[in-house]
């Protein structure tokens, strides 16, 4: 097998990977917050709610989830409810949401006491003073944790395998069963790659953060 | 506010819930015939509730199409050089489905999860080279065997003289695919020798090659398309004229399945009017080929 076919096959399994990455991240993100403000809720059963779901999400799997997801319908109804790839980014959004949620909520806890009241003295209701005080050094203070997880949430992408989501590690897999070994490894580069350039693009919005520096 | 958002994630969990039961009445993947299946489903709620003691000819039929759950595996089913699914498997899985009257959908499925498709519904049959064993008849129903499958050991071409006989065997570090045929010859004739499962059959070659195990048993159809020229595995080479226990394969159904007399019927006219006999000869399976 030539360099150049395989290389255009991981390519297309690298773009199933791109796709549980973007669609992951893009539903995710703000599911994320909205999970965290459940968690923080003053209305205790629904905190009780919450912190039981992230710790079920957290404390299991994501491959397990997966299969869950993916063949929980059918063995329980009798029905297959999904399409695989939409398996794949329900259990994968859910999943990380959860994590966000944690880092959300470390971020919004992380901000001092003493800016809610002086924003309540300066007569700005709760909305105005979460989105126009706490936010802004929210989205400042995760981005490291943040960057840490979503290069994880990168190669995570290759547990959709397990439901036989043809993502790049399973492409690649199908070369080894041909007897090309290299193709594995040469996938190796891709993520590799993908990673870089998403380490460049957090470096720099953290630079761009680094206002507010005492 | 924080009132409004609590409301709003109860109102959420509620509508997930709810969501979870509405995806029931669902066609499988594809749009398929279901006008023919959605009152249907509707008409009969015990449906879902017992999966096995269904009519799963009628289901199969109903739907119009098979939907097959393979994994890439030469010579069964596999992509020639122009990307087409071709194999023995392919061709007979085409061809059974032509006298069915049901039009073939075939769908990539893990190896290590096919219980679960058949049992979830994703799938409606194995057709992959299965190997008959009594564990997996636990789970699924199997058909008449159609090909013999042997097992060999693959070993490096620099050991040739050191492995000869199953004997010699016996000190080496095997390696083979959990839950394969080669598995369980592995742990019957070669019982005693140190053992490791790896996923699939491709990695026992890997194995060997990376010089980690000694030994790979797997399949020999498998074992000859991927040693030799023009592979990464050059350097391997398979231990002739060694008799390990062979198994067979047979296509797997839904446990209890109805389809099972049919495919088993349709099966024996393939192979009486020749036409089985030829797609065997065609992925040199000939004389492997298992005539009633």
């Amino acid at each position: 097998m030539k360099f150049l076919p395989v290389t255009l096959s991981l390519l297309e399994g690298f773009g199933i990977s791109c796709i549980i990455f973007f669609f992951t991240l893009v539903f995710s993100l703000p599911l994320g917050l909205i999970i965290s403000f459940g968690s923080m809720s003053r209305f205790a059963p629904l905190r009780w709610l919450t912190r039981t779901f992230v710790w079920v999400i957290r404390g299991t799997p994501l491959m397990l989830q997966l299969m869950v997801v993916y063949y929980g319908p059918g063995l329980i109804f009798g029905v297959a409810a999904f399409p695989k790839l939409t398996a794949v980014l329900i259990a994968f959004i859910i999943n990380y949401a959860a994590y966000f949620s944690e880092i959300y909520r470390s971020g919004i806890e992380g901000v001092p006491r003493g800016q809610y009241e002086a924003g309540q003295v300066l007569g700005m209701t709760k909305s105005q003073i979460f989105f126009r005080v706490t936010l802004m050094q929210v989205i400042k203070r995760i981005v490291p944790p943040m960057a840490n997880e979503i290069i994880t949430l990168v190669k995570d992408t290759s547990l959709a395998r397990v439901i036989a989501v043809m993502e790049i590690i399973m492409v690649a897999g199908t070369f080894t069963a041909k007897g090309l070994i290299w193709p594995l490894f040469y996938a190796g580069v891709f993520y590799l790659a993908f990673c870089g350039i998403l380490t460049l693009l957090f470096n720099y919005v953290e630079r761009k953060l680094s206002y507010f520096r005492v | 506010m924080k009132k409004y958002i609590s409301l709003l994630l109860v109102l959420m969990m509620v509508f997930t819930v709810a969501a979870c039961g509405n995806s029931k009445p669902q066609p499988s993947s594809s749009p398929s015939p279901s006008p023919s299946q959605s009152p249907d489903a509707t008409s009969s709620p015990t449906e879902g509730e017992s999966p096995k003691g269904d009519d799963d000819l009628a289901y199969i039929l109903d739907k119009g199409e098979l939907v097959i759950g393979y994994t890439d595996y030469a010579p069964m089913n596999y992509y020639n050089e122009d990307g087409e699914l071709v194999g023995f498997d392919t061709e007979y899985a085409i061809a059974l489905c032509d006298k069915l009257g049901v039009t073939p959908k075939f769908v990539l499925i893990n190896w290590d999860t096919k219980e679960y498709e058949l049992a979830a519904k994703t799938i409606d049959v194995i057709w992959n080279g299965l190997t008959v064993t009594e564990e997996r008849r636990e789970n699924m129903a199997f058909t008449n065997s159609y090909i013999i499958n042997e097992q060999v050991a693959v070993i490096r071409a620099a050991d040739a003289e050191k492995y000869t006989t199953l004997e010699s065997l016996k000190s080496a570090n095997l390696v083979a695919e959990t839950g394969s045929a080669g598995e369980s010859a592995a742990n019957t004739d070669l019982a005693g020798a140190s053992y490791t499962a790896v996923a699939t059959q491709a990695n026992a070659l890997l194995e060997v090659k990376a010089m980690t195990a000694d030994v790979a048993i797997i399949d020999s159809t498998m074992a000859h398309t991927m040693t030799g020229a023009g592979t990464d595995y050059a350097d391997l080479i398979v231990i002739e004229n060694l008799h390990l226990t062979s198994e067979e394969y047979a296509i797997g159904l839904r446990l209890g399945s109805t389809a099972v007399d049919k495919f088993n019927e349709i099966t024996a006219e393939l192979i009486a009017d020749g036409t089985l006999p030829a797609i065997a000869e065609k992925y040199g399976l000939a004389d492997r080929l298992i005539k009633g």
